[in-house]
């Protein structure tokens, strides 16, 4: 009893606190319907802003207790209400094209059945995992900390400063960790197997919250939820998720970010940015790549907006990092100021030399053909739609400014990814085979939450003539 | 910076050759599971050549639909409304059309999770099966039951599973830090000297559990 009370209670009370989030970025528009279109997006948006609060507080020393997680939860809550309240009637507005849905009745039909087909998929899908074991990575990684944490409300250095920690990787942040002691201490128990459920859901929601932040724009419904959802049926997600790793988790959480931050460049509402800059916090603290990913995703946005002549729009970006970096930072310090370091780091700033880069050559070629092996064997048609995808945007002259963000974004996480690779200093020949099926999904998760994006604007907009700039296409700034 | 794999980087888990192909239900669930993709390695070039071909063929449909659909060769503008319509609409058809491909992997990976349930001890625990350790189960849940929760142990420690498998099984007892005095000495697979002779001196401090496997009491000493 205590379990399902237990469930109950802390999934509705990071729905509560993401509602607030959701209402203090205008994402959050009135009515029964929207709330409850808006509670996948919600819990994502709670579940980030509590737990990488709690991972700042830990490391300062405070308790890692529910009362703590409570005293979190009521005061973003009351945060988020307020800045909501303040906004007004202030929203994100449907595109003028969309705002009058036309949907037949066929069309509703096939909606609904799509609609129930995806919940049941779900639902297998969180009952399949609910009793997963806990192995590999998993029981030595995340959940061994997340455990330590639900015995114990601080950093015991037993786990957390092990001398085994080289291997152990105990410079990674602790998004999941604190995550599953959070879901244990409101169980009132360890409860390692249905954490697996967990990140099924955390996974899901973090699809609905693109889905929603598509919809919020053109409440038509489309096609392009498909791409969305395929996410959740990637055999290589599917095995993380199961296998409780933290890479599909941090995946969709830069996944979800970048697309937020493709609709802020979009169309200009500060909403889209402000939940970006929650997810990516949640994302760099989930594992060292995805820290590197969301630096790249940010300053990518940073590059397309400076280069397509729109400047002014850089402060609140410089915003938006400075939020995330604030939310990093202090479990970066507490690691450094512990003198934590992982085998796997290149030698810098040797590694930055491109003479040491070229001495390299085969573990670079090793790399690249591991990757791209990864890419089509995992992933499938992904790249291929996203690259057709982007092509035509560019060729089209759709949405030149978003789909050069996503693809200097992805190309950015690839030679990030590349570097790292070719530079640490372990055997590229172990490493490559153990990780790259899983390290792969940084930028491929990304491309499906692209190409829905770019998909949407492709089905609903005219193409731009020649020597018509995009500021003339699109309302003002609000 | 990309995880090594804990469990390969401390013993020699689960090899990653042999599982079969994405999908397949090798890759989820049971004991010894490999965490990672068995796929055959190909060149980077022919790689990149067959994701150039893909590209090039849903573009190369994309035009032949759109000239198709106009009749005519359209004017510029005409043609590329066209060809965003019919690209969208390919899109979305491709998308769909993987989407029933991959759930129906995906339903069946799921399922293969789904058999693989186990108890609550067992889920924690599982991380011994994985290096054919689970003979050595009988000894930590013997050496849990002596020391109670929340002690601090030390280990003398030889064979598998790796050493942070045991840190979690033997949670929320905790292992000593360097210079840390431990309640408790646990020797797992190796007997230290000392306290073998402790053994031969009877001393109570020193419980054996089997030849290689024992606990001594640090309290009082």
């Amino acid at each position: 009893m205590r379990a399902i009370v237990g469930f109950v209670a802390f999934h509705g009370a990071l729905v509560a606190v993401g509602l607030a989030v959701l209402s203090a970025c205008r994402l959050l528009p009135g009515g029964a319907r929207s709330t409850a279109a808006a509670i996948g997006p919600a819990f994502l948006a709670g579940t980030s802003v509590v737990v990488v609060t709690l991972i700042a507080l830990l490391v300062l020393g405070v308790p890692f207790t529910l009362a703590t997680a409570i005293f979190v939860g009521v005061a973003w809550t009351v945060v988020g209400f307020s800045l909501g309240r303040r906004h007004g009637t202030k929203r994100v507005a449907a595109s003028t094209r969309d705002a009058q849905p036309t949907v037949t009745a066929a069309h509703a039909w096939v909606a609904r059945a799509a609609w129930a087909a995806g919940a049941v998929y779900v639902a297998f899908g969180a009952f399949a995992l609910s009793r997963a074991p806990t192995v590999g990575d998993d029981a030595r990684l995340w959940s061994l900390k997340g455990l330590a944490l639900t015995y114990y409300d601080n950093l015991r250095p037993e786990i957390f400063q092990s001398p085994l920690g080289s291997v152990a990787h105990p410079v990674y942040p602790v998004f999941q960790p604190v995550f599953e002691a959070l879901f244990n201490r409101a169980m009132g128990q360890p409860e390692l197997r249905l954490f697996h459920t967990e990140l099924w859901l955390l996974m899901i929601a973090a699809i609905w919250t693109a889905a929603y932040l598509l919809w919020l724009r053109r409440p038509r419904p489309q096609l392009w939820l498909s791409a969305l959802a395929l996410i959740a049926a990637v055999p290589a997600v599917l095995v993380s998720v199961s296998g409780g790793f933290a890479d599909a988790t941090g995946s969709v959480l830069v996944g979800v970010g970048a697309l937020a931050l493709g609709l802020w460049i979009d169309t200009r509402e500060v909403g889209y940015l402000g939940i970006a800059s929650v997810v990516l916090a949640a994302a760099a603290n989930t594992k060292d790549e995805d820290m590197v990913a969301v630096a790249l995703v940010l300053i990518a946005a940073g590059v397309t907006l400076a280069l397509s002549g729109q400047r002014k729009r850089l402060r609140p970006l410089v915003v938006a990092a400075a939020f995330c970096a604030a939310l990093v930072a202090p479990w970066r310090i507490w690691a450094v100021a512990h003198r934590l370091t992982d085998s796997v780091t290149p030698p810098i700033p040797r590694a930055l030399s491109p003479i040491y880069i070229l001495d390299r050559l085969p573990q670079l070629h090793r790399t690249l053909s591991a990757m791209m092996t990864q890419i089509l064997a995992q992933w499938s048609w992904f790249a291929a739609i996203f690259i057709a995808t982007c092509a035509i945007s560019l060729l089209t002259r759709t949405a030149r400014r978003v789909t050069a963000f996503y693809l200097v974004s992805a190309a950015a996480v690839i030679i990030s990814l590349l570097w790292l690779y070719t530079t640490t200093p372990l055997n590229v020949a172990s490493l490559v085979p153990s990780t790259m099926s899983r390290t792969v999904d940084i930028f491929m998760a990304l491309t499906p939450f692209a190409t829905a994006h770019l998909l949407a604007k492709l089905t609903t907009e005219p193409p731009r003539p020649h020597g018509q700039r995009a500021d003339q296409t699109r309302p003002g700034p609000r | 910076m990309p995880a090594g794999s804990a469990s390969g980087a401390i013993d020699s888990g689960p090899a990653c050759g042999g599982v079969g192909a994405p999908g397949s239900s090798g890759a989820v669930g049971g004991p010894g599971r490999c965490h990672c993709w068995a796929v055959r390695p190909q060149l980077f070039t022919s790689g990149l050549a067959k994701l150039v071909l893909e590209v090039l063929g849903l573009l190369g449909l994309a035009v032949l639909i759109g000239a198709l659909r106009s009749g005519r060769r359209p004017a510029l503008g005409e043609f590329r409304v066209s060809v965003v319509i019919v690209v969208a609409v390919v899109m979305v058809a491709l998308v769909c059309g993987l989407a029933i491909e991959q759930f129906a992997s995906a339903g069946s990976t799921l399922n293969t999770a789904r058999r693989s349930a186990v108890s609550a001890r067992e889920g924690v625990e599982r991380c011994f099966f994985e290096q054919g350790a689970g003979s050595r189960l009988a000894f930590i849940r013997w050496v849990k039951r002596q020391i109670g929760p929340h002690a601090v142990y030390a280990f003398d420690y030889a064979g598998e599973p790796d050493v942070l498998c045991v840190y979690l099984v033997m949670l929320p007892a905790l292992p000593a830090t360097p210079g840390e005095r431990a309640d408790w000495t646990v020797a797992f697979g190796v007997i230290p000297p000392a306290m073998r002779a402790r053994i031969a001196r009877h001393d109570p401090a020193v419980r054996v559990f089997a030849p290689g496997f024992a606990l001594e009491s640090e309290r009082g000493r």
